[in-house]
């Protein structure tokens, strides 16, 4: 029943995922080239000695401020040529409204440079339960679509479910590494497919008490079992949004998928720093983080 | 910008309310043996009153007064060793006009097992297989399922006084 009710969560999380994913990107926005071509088209309509300097311009048209500023300056030189007769104005206006929300793509999202990152839900974990986790990582972009990413985190991890007449607690230092690659992107948010290679090494240990009414009871310690270690990958799904200036707040969902681990027979492995419940071969996870981007 | 921010706050609601729930019943602490009272006139089942049971080990004697009134008993077997010994008091209330034996009755039943430390569902605990009873004063018992279960916990005897 328990694993029911968490497959019916998981599912509702994808929902809610797929559905915030639709609301922060909009659904028109079109790939940098096809902005391009539009822009081509009205250069050709606008006067010689303009377009020599607007052609200047557009060396730097990844620079989204740069492109609304051009966008800004062919609109109003296509307002105030007079040549142009009536049906073409016309048509220029019909051209305007698209115009104005292509001018919305832009790369600033997606700009070189490298991120660093906090996991705060992690630093609350204290607060929620017993356990102690924390994390982060950096991020290098390598292109428009896609950026480098590594993750590192500790976690101590005393999960009440382990032993149900005992006690367990793992702990241990986890890292992650793979790449992003940003599906769509607009000036202040970002949706992302990612993959991850993870690896954690940690020990763990164990309490338990056999009850009886008519006996004695039994107490014993399961000593701790050191340098256990445990790889897995992840499949993420994560968007961020622009807070301030080079500040953003994002949410990464993950799939996780283990590889190997180190088992044992009767009292096994509950908990992976970094991947969580062990028991069986996946486990998912929501990482909600704060972002501070560096450009260059 | 407003979207997202009322995404992360109900995602960190739901995640800080999201924890593995570990009330899943309850799971019997002990190995145990079902025993089941009988009339030995009659041989049909009796209702006694368990009025206390002696567990004796080696060193020492293990006493818990009960006072249940039932047809079914969860023996305790002792997972501090390979076997257990027990002193039965037990009261009988038979129907005034049966000729099934009304009072209170004393008997001792031993059992030799192997333990083996299992964990069901999270639970560490032992299980006793290879039951085998060494000693009995009952009149007589018939067991159910002592060839076809290994399980102590799966077995029922039935004793007859």
């Amino acid at each position: 029943m328990q694993l029911l009710f968490k497959y019916i969560f998981n599912c509702l999380l994808f929902i809610i995922i797929a559905s915030a994913a639709n609301a922060q990107v909009p659904v028109d926005s079109l790939p940098r080239q096809d902005t391009l071509q539009v822009q081509d088209t009205l250069m050709q309509q606008v006067p010689s000695p303009l377009q020599d300097s607007l052609m200047l311009k557009q060396d730097s048209i990844y620079n989204s401020r740069v492109a609304d500023t051009t966008s800004q300056v062919l609109s109003d030189t296509l307002q105030q040529d007079t040549v142009v007769n009536q049906a073409d104005t016309t048509q220029h206006k019909k051209k305007k409204k698209p115009e104005e929300k292509k001018s919305l793509v832009s790369d600033s999202t997606i700009s070189n440079g490298f991120g660093v990152f906090v996991d705060y839900l992690k630093f609350a974990s204290p607060l929620l339960s017993e356990d102690t986790k924390y994390e982060g990582g950096v991020e290098i972009t390598l292109s428009k679509r896609f950026r480098m990413v590594g993750e590192a985190g500790y976690g101590l991890l005393q999960p009440e479910s382990a032993i149900r007449n005992g006690s367990y607690r793992s702990e241990g230092i986890y890292g992650r590494a793979g790449i992003d690659f940003t599906i769509l992107a607009d000036a202040r948010t970002s949706l992302y497919l990612g993959g991850r290679y993870a690896i954690s090494q940690f020990e763990d240990a164990g309490t338990y008490r056999i009850e009886s009414l008519l006996w004695p009871n039994e107490e014993n310690v399961i000593t701790t079992r050191q340098n256990l270690e445990a790889n897995w990958f992840e499949v993420v799904l994560g968007t961020e949004g622009q807070l301030v200036a080079d500040l953003y707040l994002g949410w990464i969902f993950r799939y996780r998928r283990m590889l190997t681990r180190d088992s044992f027979e009767l009292f096994d492995v509950y908990s992976v720093p970094g991947f969580g419940i062990a028991k069986g071969k996946s486990s998912l996870a929501i990482n909600l983080y704060l972002k501070y981007k560096f450009h260059w | 910008m407003k979207h997202q921010l009322i995404l992360f706050s109900v995602l960190t609601i739901v995640a800080a309310a999201c924890d593995t729930c570990n009330d899943c019943g309850p799971i019997e602490n002990d190995p145990f043996v079902n025993l089941g009272f009988n009339y030995k006139i009659s041989r049909s089942a009796a209702e006694v009153t368990v009025e206390s049971i002696n567990g004796i080990v080696a060193d020492s004697i293990s006493e818990e007064l009960y006072g249940d009134t039932l047809r079914i008993f969860k023996l305790p077997l002792n997972f501090n060793a390979d076997s257990t010994y027990f002193d039965i008091v037990y009261s009988s209330h038979p129907d005034e006009d049966s000729d099934n034996p009304r009072g209170t009755f004393r008997d001792q039943i031993a059992f030799k097992y192997d333990l083996e430390l299992v964990n069901q569902n999270d639970f560490i605990k032992y299980q006793a297989d290879s039951l085998q009873v060494v000693l009995s004063t009952f009149d007589s018992i018939a067991s159910q399922n002592i060839n076809q279960e290994k399980l102590s916990n799966a077995i029922t005897l039935q004793v007859y006084f």
